[in-house]
């Protein structure tokens, strides 16, 4: 097949191209959701490497498991799913080995982030700003995993209360319960 | 973090800034924003968590970008049909596999080396006689019924 002659493949096209097990749909399917999944799985795990291990999974488990999609949320919403359950089961995995939550996010690690103290000796307003972030992160980093999810989706997907509430499974009011939890949990780290 | 005022609480803010207020309450709190620093510094608070985490995780994944995920093929003769589609999914649980491959070899070692019928025996003796010169064994097996003679050669 030529490429160039097919720029948009359609969503229902490349599911049938995929379900019947050919690689350039796998290419494909690749090329279009990877970076988003992967910012998905970055705002779970915090980190890049494994959310590499994780969507790379997902692309292959996604392939297998084509002839199980019904459609009902759409490819994406599909792959987001899955991203979803293989983050939390990576997160679990690594908590079982008290490393999740045993990773120093004192000042000493900040470099694990952004680099040595060198690499941030930026003008003051630029500097406040990596700081800020620094420390978004970290606290992000101690946010329980239903307030992650859910501001994960929020922050990054720009899902609504419904839309989450969907995905995840549970009531429009937990989600607004949660959401709020989330930031004002951040806020509070933020400021200890 | 920003103080805002006593009139709005933090989650009626935070159900403003995800655009979850009816439209009659948002437009009474964006009129009050106009005129309350706190609490437009509240709404400011909570936008930049949004904002920056979504920047800080394009940033890292732009950074990420050059890897080449699609060169892990799954191998597509798997999605042949539902026969080879279940032998697929097994090949996701490896306990599940062995499990199943030596029930199936248990069957055929079982089938191939099972011993063979026993021989038919004589369901009963109908009649036996024993005289000086000769037996008479009648036997009666599944299949017919037998009449044995012995002759005594004295």
């Amino acid at each position: 097949m030529n490429k160039s002659k097919d720029p948009i493949v359609e969503e229902q096209e490349l599911i049938e191209r995929l379900k019947k097990g050919q690689q350039w749909a796998y290419h494909h399917l690749v090329t279009r959701y990877q970076d988003r999944l992967l910012k998905i799985a970055y705002g779970i795990t915090l980190d890049m490497e494994e959310s590499r291990e994780v969507v790379q999974d997902v692309f292959v488990s996604a392939f297998k498991h084509i002839h199980e999609f019904r459609g009902e949320a759409g490819l994406w919403g599909w792959l987001r799913k899955i991203t979803l359950n293989a983050c939390l089961n990576w997160k679990r995995k690594w908590k079982r080995r008290f490393k999740w939550h045993h990773t120093s996010l004192g000042p000493e690690n900040e470099h694990l982030l952004y680099g040595t103290e060198k690499d941030r000796s930026t003008p003051g307003s630029i500097l406040e700003e990596k700081e800020f972030e620094i420390n978004l992160i970290m606290a992000i980093h101690t946010l329980s995993e239903k307030h992650r999810l859910v501001f994960v989706l929020s922050a990054l997907e720009g899902l609504s209360y419904e839309e989450i509430s969907q995905t995840l499974k549970i009531g429009k009011g937990t989600v607004r319960s949660r959401l709020f939890y989330a930031r004002k949990e951040i806020m509070a780290s933020m400021n200890r | 973090m920003t103080r805002h005022c006593s009139k709005y609480t933090e989650k009626f803010i935070s159900q403003y800034i995800d655009n979850e207020l009816d439209s009659a309450r948002s437009m009474e709190f964006s009129s009050h924003l106009g005129n309350c620093p706190g609490c437009t510094g509240k709404v400011n608070d909570f936008k930049r968590l949004s904002i920056v985490f979504n920047n800080h995780t394009a940033t890292q994944v732009a950074q990420a970008s050059s890897l080449d995920m699609a060169k892990k093929f799954p191998n597509p003769g798997k999605h042949n049909g539902p026969v080879a589609r279940f032998f697929g999914s097994l090949s996701d649980h490896l306990y599940i596999k062995l499990a199943f491959f030596t029930a199936v070899a248990s069957l055929l070692i079982l089938i191939v080396f099972q011993p063979p019928p026993p021989q038919l025996s004589p369901s009963a003796i109908v009649k036996s006689l024993d005289t000086n010169a000769s037996s008479v064994m009648i036997i009666e097996t599944l299949k017919e019924k037998h009449t044995i003679i012995w002759f005594s050669e004295t």
